[in-house]
């Protein structure tokens, strides 16, 4: 088991050092640089040759400072060691990124917990419950209610939220706002917890609508192929109770697409909610990705691209070993 | 080839499977239709007429005004012929004749001058067409005779009495929509009739290889007819502001038998219609009227106030009348004109329609007072054709990488493999967004970029399907008959897994679709003013609670696109091969 782990982060370097690389290249092949962001606007605005002049060489000053001068393999090892001395600052205030990162990364980690384990629980009973009676009026209904979840595009279904509980109707159910009321400060911890709860309704539905509808669809077909192989028909012929068989004989085997699935779900964390954050306007991941998008954030653009991908690769990891896990006749070597 | 023959009853045994499913059928026929949207666009929401009889001043002078630039030029010439005569030759010959080389055979003025005339003569009655042709011979003999009052006098005459003044034109006939399409537009508006009978007729089996090639060939002559035939024109007539015949102050040729009588109000009027038909939305894509923003469909009113007085009071809502959501309007339209407020609904709105098109915003409208509906159909071409262009660029790349892995092996397979493994680790909106942040918004930067991106699916795919063909008999026998590796991929490999890549390739203009409106939405992707429904549905975020409409539809069109696609996907799939049951990718 471990040596296999260590085998595997092995194999794993050297795509991570694709990662950065193919990273680099995104975003400093693109025109431009974090001088030029900075300083380039204020030059046109100044005017007088003076002030022209004074720009110019701060742009200049700041370019050699940061390194934006050197050959672009010399930027990219440059890159690597701020990436592993974890060194990522924004340009146009020139300051670590981690405060806000650190903020906005417990946000999202929160957020997507929780759609994480209530996409597994719903997912999973109404993929087996509609596994177990195929074609009837339940299964029918299911399998196309799921359909529709899953062709539905997340920010219609955010918006169609929102003008359900935005003003004018009077709806208020649920805050379509942010995640705490304003000065939540002063309150009990449990008020506040309650706050939380209620403000992340409909942000989670939205998250987790697709995922559910794909990931019991996944767990239909899956409990579908095991339910008509042959040891579950021994399981009926010696005698056993349906839900024994399907819960205890077939899950078992019935599981393993599902966990597969986990690898996509993991950096959903970061990917997965730029949507519905910014529609929420949730101060989390997503957001803070698209807001250094516009704002031209070089290093935190990429930053937040290897942590994407890297996420990604530990959770092909983990479906690799969780698969193992559950199915004893794959060995991990 | 028996490889061919092969594929074509692959192609017929999955199609016999998929047309046992009516919902995918269904599913076809929709996409069919939404691509018949956007392939025939203009003639469904336009601001210019179908078909147009009547007089068309605006044309007229349209038409005349390059006279009245050649007439400028050769005044030019003469009067810096006669100013060279009298300035000291040494400096007058050294600068004339080099200018006047550069100005004067790069067009003959006389020659565009006699040609302006003749396409603006042909608009008018007989009368005043030889009036025109007096004026031209004028300007001919005063130019011959080198007489400058003489031609200042006739520039004077064409300004009074043709351009501004009101002359009378025979009715004429017309197709502006038709002749403002470009020979692209012609081509693919050609091809789509015949591409759907093909298509029928393939499913039939009664349509072979000289079929499909005559209905590529029959658009191209067409289009590279048009291209030839037809001079590409921007129509700028505002036949909204015409008069219908008959109606107080539009006739115009009245009067025209006195020029010196017309009135400067009268210059105005731009003509009139005798007959003109209208596209279903005549409404034109930038066509905005400020005052009528915000405009709500016409049923919106009354399913609001059924949505408040039932499910609304069931659900606990505090009863809140229609009003309200405009009277929060003043922050966006500070002024108390009421003009400036938004029409309550939609026959209001049509009653103050200018021009004289009677016509209802089905939609609503934005907050320009553009129509939504005509925006939407302009936008159905953008956000169908992202998902073809793109997935075209993606199932070429993946093909091509998927197919050199499996074939050849080896270090090749390890060296692709490997980037397929990195690119794989990118999730792909994410990394879509990165680069449209970095690169720039627009449509075909969104279609190569998408296309980039999303390759490594079908890459995949390919190359297990080549690792698994590979080995099999056919292979070896062609390279025991000397086949090039190119001619083993494509010609003899390949037709045995396209299927699972035209299942991917279904999916993935779903998806492309998708990531192109996610990406207008949050503002990344295709930027005003090109409409495309990801767009729309962006513009209407702010004003969510007061123009549900910029939300619901866009949005609706595009869910319905997705769920066709998605729905011909899977029944493609369970058609093509069974053991892919589930799988997407």
């Amino acid at each position: 088991m471990w040596t296999y782990l260590f085998k595997r982060t092995l194999i794993m370097l050297p795509t991570l050092f694709g990662i950065t690389v193919i990273t680099f290249l995104i975003v400093r092949l693109a025109p431009g640089d974090p001088a030029t962001l900075r300083y380039g606007n204020a030059g046109e605005a100044a005017a007088g040759a003076n002030s022209e002049r004074s720009t110019e060489s701060a742009e200049k000053r700041f370019r050699e400072r940061h390194g934006f001068n050197q050959p672009l393999p010399v930027q990219f090892g440059m890159f690597l060691k701020r990436l592993i001395t974890f060194d990522m600052r924004y340009y146009n205030r020139d300051a670590p990124i981690w405060p806000e990162l650190r903020k906005a990364l417990w946000v999202s980690l929160w957020l997507n917990l929780i759609v994480f384990v209530l996409t597994y629980v719903l997912a999973v009973p109404v993929g087996i419950l509609s596994a177990a009676a195929p074609n009837t009026l339940f299964d029918r209904w299911t399998a196309f209610g799921l359909f529709l979840l899953y062709s539905l595009p997340t920010f219609f279904a955010a918006e169609l939220l929102r003008i359900l509980f935005i003003n004018p109707r009077q709806l208020i159910w649920f805050p379509v706002v942010g995640l705490q009321t304003d000065g939540f400060e002063g309150w009990s911890l449990w008020a506040q917890w309650l706050d939380y709860l209620h403000h992340i309704v409909l942000p989670v539905i939205c998250l987790t609508y697709g995922s559910l509808a794909y990931l019991s669809r996944q767990m239909r077909i899956g409990m579908l192929e095991v339910i008509r192989q042959d040891y579950i028909r021994t399981a009926e012929a010696k005698g056993c109770s349906k839900p024994r068989v399907v819960l205890v004989h077939a899950l078992r085997n019935g599981l393993f697409p599902v966990i597969t699935l986990f690898a996509s779900q993991l950096p959903a964390m970061i990917s997965g909610s730029v949507i519905v954050e910014t529609i929420f306007n949730i101060p989390g991941m997503g957001r803070f990705v698209v807001e250094n998008m516009f704002a031209r954030e070089y290093d935190a653009v990429m930053f937040d691209l290897v942590i994407a991908a890297v996420l990604t690769m530990v959770g092909i990891l983990i479906a690799d070993v969780l698969y193992v896990l559950v199915n004893p006749r794959v060995s991990l070597e | 080839m028996t490889s061919r023959a092969a594929s074509q009853s692959q192609f017929r045994m999955i199609w016999r499977q998929f047309r046992q499913k009516s919902a995918a059928v269904r599913g076809l026929w929709l996409i069919a239709f939404l691509i018949g949207i956007a392939v025939y666009a203009p003639f469904l929401a336009n601001d210019k007429p179908l078909y147009f009889r009547g007089v068309n001043q605006h044309l007229f002078r349209e038409s005349l005004r390059p006279a009245a630039v050649e007439l400028g030029k050769l005044i030019e010439v003469v009067n810096r012929g006669s100013t060279a005569q009298t300035q000291d030759s040494a400096a007058a010959a050294a600068s004339t004749p080099a200018e006047s080389s550069s100005t004067v055979p790069a067009a003959n003025p006389v020659a565009g001058l006699q040609r302006a005339v003749k396409t603006a003569g042909a608009l008018l009655t007989p009368a005043d067409r030889d009036r025109l042709q007096a004026w031209l011979t004028d300007v001919e003999s005063s130019n011959g005779g080198r007489d400058l009052a003489g031609l200042k006098s006739a520039q004077q005459v064409l300004q009074a009495q043709f351009l501004r003044g009101s002359v009378a034109l025979q009715p004429s006939t017309s197709f502006p929509i038709l002749f403002s399409l470009s020979w692209l537009e012609i081509w693919f508006m050609v091809l789509y009739p015949l591409f759907i009978i093909g298509a029928i007729l393939a499913t039939r089996e009664r349509i072979g290889r000289g079929g499909w090639l005559l209905i590529l060939l029959v658009p191209t002559l067409v289009a590279v007819g048009w291209w030839w035939l037809v001079p590409a024109r921007l129509d700028r007539t505002p036949y909204k502001s015409f008069d219908r015949a008959g109606e107080a102050g539009a006739d115009v040729a009245a009067s025209a038998e006195s020029p010196a009588t017309a009135s400067p109000q009268r210059s105005k009027s731009n003509g009139r219609f005798d007959t003109v038909v209208w596209p279903p939305v005549p409404y034109g894509l930038d066509e905005a009227y400020l005052n009528q923003k915000y405009t709500s469909p016409p049923w919106h009113e009354p399913v609001e106030r059924l949505w408040t007085q039932t499910v609304g009071r069931l659900w606990g809502a505090a009863p809140s009348k229609p009003t309200e959501s405009t009277e929060t309007q003043p922050a966006l339209t500070t002024k108390a004109d009421p003009s400036e407020r938004p029409a309550a609904d939609g026959a209001s709105a049509a009653s103050s329609t200018p021009g004289r098109v009677a016509a209802t915003h089905w939609l609503g409208t934005d907050g320009t007072g553009r129509d939504l509906l005509c925006r939407m159909i302009w936008g159905a071409r953008v956000s169908l054709s992202v998902g073809v262009v793109s997935v075209s660029i993606l199932v070429v790349i993946g093909i091509i990488v998927g197919a050199s892995a499996g074939y050849f092996r080896g270090w090749v397979d390890i060296v692709l493999s490997r980037i397929v493994e990195i690119v794989i680790c990118f999730p792909t909106l994410f990394l879509i967004l990165t680069i449209i942040a970095f690169v720039g918004p627009g449509l075909f930067n969104i279609m190569i970029v998408i296309g980039l991106t999303a390759w490594t699916g079908i890459a995949r795919l390919v190359r297990a399907e080549f690792l698994r063909l590979v080995e099999q008999e056919f292979v070896l026998a062609c390279r025991a008959l000397g086949y090039s590796n190119t001619r083993i991929i494509f010609l003899h490999i390949l037709p045995n897994a396209i299927a699972p890549v035209l299942v991917s390739a279904t999916f993935g203009i779903a998806g492309a679709i998708l990531t192109e409106s996610s990406l207008s939405f949050l503002g990344f992707g295709i930027l005003e003013p090109t409409p495309s429904w990801g767009g729309i549905l962006n513009s209407g975020r702010d004003v969510i609670d007061r123009a549900p409409w910029l939300t619901i539809y866009p949005g609706l069109a595009i869910f319905v696109t997705i769920l066709s696609y998605n729905i011909v996907g899977e029944a493609l799939r369970d058609a093509s091969d069974p053991r892919l049951r589930g799988s997407r990718s």
